[in-house]
């Protein structure tokens, strides 16, 4: 219970505002993962009707391109494929909310390290700055939690 | 009670190979009518799914020379659609507009009839 209490506790900003400029770049992260890059391989209510996706199904596709990445990612592509897409549309939808920040901050890292060096870095810097700038931010957000404006913030006020 | 890690892993296993959408396999006709088109060379098809593609066409077999050209081809998918282009002497039709949308039929096979560079 400790432990979980401190996983959740965020890191305060002196002033509110502080708080309130640096939730920006997590809510429009958290947004733009649960709702465009995670909804269209990871089947949440509001994935689009052309993806065909059932409830938390991951797309039929994923998991062949997890298999070409080699090594361990081809032993249990349905796994790391399945944990990818959660990350990305759950992970992002916690980090919307700033609930249980530090953990979906854990899981979308994982899932952009292996986003930029399995699949992207082969095609140019360029194709990475967009898994590089979801993971600087989730960076971030591990150390900080979600600061005054989350849900993590309103569970361990009394703590604090 | 304590609940042996292989259980752990082939249950977690079990639970999320359930959860990969499911694929079917469904047969498509491509039949054009490139009639408008005098001096036909080759006539092919691009698409979004597997086999076919956009970076490479796929050659379409001559029914009646200079008018009608055919294509049958098999899609494995979990889309209830595809999405293709025909391509006449190397000219790609709908040049910078959307591709024609293909929805598989509830049977296996969908024939799908188009003409050349008309919707």
């Amino acid at each position: 219970m400790k432990f979980l209490n401190k996983l959740t506790k965020p890191l305060l900003l002196p002033y509110w505002s502080q708080d309130l400029f640096i939730a920006i770049p997590r809510i429009v992260c958290g947004y733009l993962l649960a709702f465009n890059f995670g909804a269209d391989k990871f089947g949440m209510p509001w994935s689009p009707a052309d993806a065909n996706l059932g409830f938390f199904e991951v797309a039929f596709w994923f998991p062949n391109d997890v298999a070409s990445y080699g090594g361990i990612f081809a032993i249990a592509p349905v796994f790391f494929a399945w944990m990818g897409a959660f990350a990305e549309a759950v992970g992002g939808l916690l980090l919307l909310f700033g609930f249980q920040t530090r953990v979906a901050s854990f899981l979308v890292i994982c899932t952009m390290l292996v986003a930029i060096f399995m699949q992207q870095i082969q095609n140019g810097l360029w194709n990475c700055l967009a898994a590089m700038g979801f993971l600087w931010i989730a960076m971030f957000y591990l150390i900080l939690g979600s600061g005054r404006l989350g849900i993590d913030y309103l569970l361990t006020k009394k703590n604090i | 009670m304590k609940i042996p890690a292989t259980i752990t892993a082939a249950l977690l296993t079990l639970f999320l190979t359930s959860c990969v959408q499911k694929t079917f396999k469904k047969t498509v006709v491509f039949q054009l009518d490139a009639s408008d088109i005098k001096g036909i060379k080759n006539v092919s098809i691009n698409g979004k799914d597997q086999p076919l593609s956009w970076k490479n066409s796929t050659d379409m077999k001559v029914i009646k020379k200079d008018s009608l050209y055919e294509l049958t081809t098999t899609f494995e998918t979990g889309y209830t659609f595809t999405e293709v282009k025909f391509m006449v002497n190397d000219s790609l039709e709908f040049n910078n507009q959307d591709n024609r949308r293909v929805n598989f039929a509830a049977t296996d096979t969908t024939f799908y009839e188009a003409t050349f560079n008309k919707r």
